[in-house]
């Protein structure tokens, strides 16, 4: 490591932290966001069928 | 032994005395500091018998196995076996059901990486490159196996540092989050009441959660697969429901046992001149960076949700989106109730909390997935 902060960045290693943090940051949302769409789809459903059976 | 190497000796005594201090008397994760603290004085002493050690020291005509030095090529370096096998206790341990009747919730938990992110970028500019600058960034996860398990996969020579880091800071959440999150929100926002009313969880969506995550994980970040699947293995042992004494017993035995054996396998790269850097000052600082971002980034989110919502959501909640568990969300409650002694976010917050358990290991798997590809 040298102190880069001091004596130039290191821009190339610059632009990839910026494309970890934009492709990151997506790809953890985007994911999170589908996980709870199949969740609440899957509540939904799942607490109907019990609703049904409840009143059958 | 010259005098440099005797008062490196000294220093690394007093830091392992250190951590023994505030895993006792301060109760600073003490399953971990307390073996790391010692094992920091294991591994320093001079040709220790705990590291492997060759001919010119045994007297021998071959080199003798050090056990610490063993565990850590077998359980850290060649499978990554303890962090992962930590992570079935922590998947058993879960309830995921608050996360579960309230998905929105799923959202603060990734906003609450952005702390990794801005960690990574702040290590660049430092000078710090890609691969020791994920791993330090991955301090903001605040989840102590994942941590260890990035930095050791990239090779990061700051994994003993970036270790501490990790799990020091974690014990500090009590007093980083409410400084940061009292940076971003007024004394309005933090009054915002936020009615819980939770939906029923039926079993099957309990049984299936674990599975799904894993699937879709898997696809979108197969580096994951083996923090998200092994998270998720555990938590299905607990809600599968005819498995109670394996699931008691990776909850309390297994992770019992691998925290033990993590913490003092650990201290292998606690060596004086791996720690005693000046980098590890930097990286302890970039740690609490980490931390501080990840609440201002969740807390953020969570304003910029209320531009949009009818009901708005008490923007602390989005600083518990973090992997610290339960403390963020006790944290989060306890600001609360210091606003208004009748505001209750716990179980919001609760929510957040363990949606940040699973953000958390899915940022490790995206930062394994994204970091070689940049670096070829």
């Amino acid at each position: 490591m040298n102190m880069q902060l001091f004596h130039g960045i290191n821009t190339n290693d610059l632009m990839n932290a910026l494309i970890i943090l934009g492709k990151g940051m997506a790809s953890i949302l985007g994911v999170l966001i589908l996980i709870a769409i199949i969740v609440a789809i899957l509540t939904k459903v799942t607490n109907r069928k019990t609703e049904e059976t409840h009143k059958e | 032994m010259d005098w440099i190497a005797i008062v490196k000796m000294c220093a690394m005594f007093a830091i392992g005395g250190l951590l023994i201090y505030l895993a006792i008397k301060k109760d600073m994760e003490p399953a971990l500091l307390l073996p790391m603290g010692f094992g920091a004085i294991l591994v320093n002493l001079p040709n220790s018998g705990v590291l492997t050690q060759g001919p010119e020291v045994t007297g021998l005509a071959h080199e003798s196995t050090g056990i610490i030095e063993w565990m850590f090529h077998v359980g850290i370096e060649a499978s990554e076996a303890l962090p992962l096998l930590l992570f079935i206790g922590i998947g058993a341990m879960i309830d995921f059901g608050p996360l579960l009747s309230n998905p929105k919730m799923f959202l603060f938990g990734g906003a609450a990486q952005f702390g990794i992110f801005a960690a990574i970028i702040i290590a660049v500019l430092m000078g710090f490159d890609l691969k020791d600058a994920a791993s330090i960034g991955i301090i903001g996860a605040a989840d102590g196996p994942t941590s260890i398990l990035v930095s050791q996969v990239l090779k990061s020579p700051y994994f003993p540092a970036i270790t501490v880091a990790a799990y020091s800071y974690m014990a500090l959440v009590p007093i980083i989050q409410p400084f940061a999150i009292r940076l971003v929100t007024t004394k309005k926002e933090r009054q915002i009441r936020m009615p819980y009313n939770p939906k029923s969880v039926s079993k099957t969506t309990r049984i299936l959660f674990p599975v799904i995550v894993t699937i879709i994980a898997g696809f979108v970040a197969p580096m994951s697969v083996a923090l998200v699947g092994f998270l998720m293995f555990g938590n299905l042992l607990r809600e599968c429901g005819v498995l109670g004494r394996l699931s008691d017993t990776a909850q309390n035995v297994l992770a019992n046992l691998v925290t033990l054996l993590l913490g003092i396998t650990i201290s292998f790269s606690m060596t004086a001149d791996h720690f005693l850097r000046i980098e590890t000052l930097f990286i302890l600082l970039l740690g609490l960076v980490a931390f501080v971002f990840d609440t201002i980034g969740g807390v953020l989110f969570a304003k910029l949700l209320n531009l949009f919502l009818k009901n708005k959501v008490n923007p602390m909640i989005g600083g518990a989106g973090i992997s610290a568990f339960p403390m963020s969300a006790r944290v989060v409650q306890k600001m609360a109730l210091k606003e208004d002694p009748t505001n209750h976010l716990l179980m919001h917050a609760v929510g957040a909390n363990v949606a940040g358990q699973i953000a958390s290991v899915l940022a490790g798997g995206v930062i394994l997935g994204l970091v070689p590809q940049l670096i070829k």
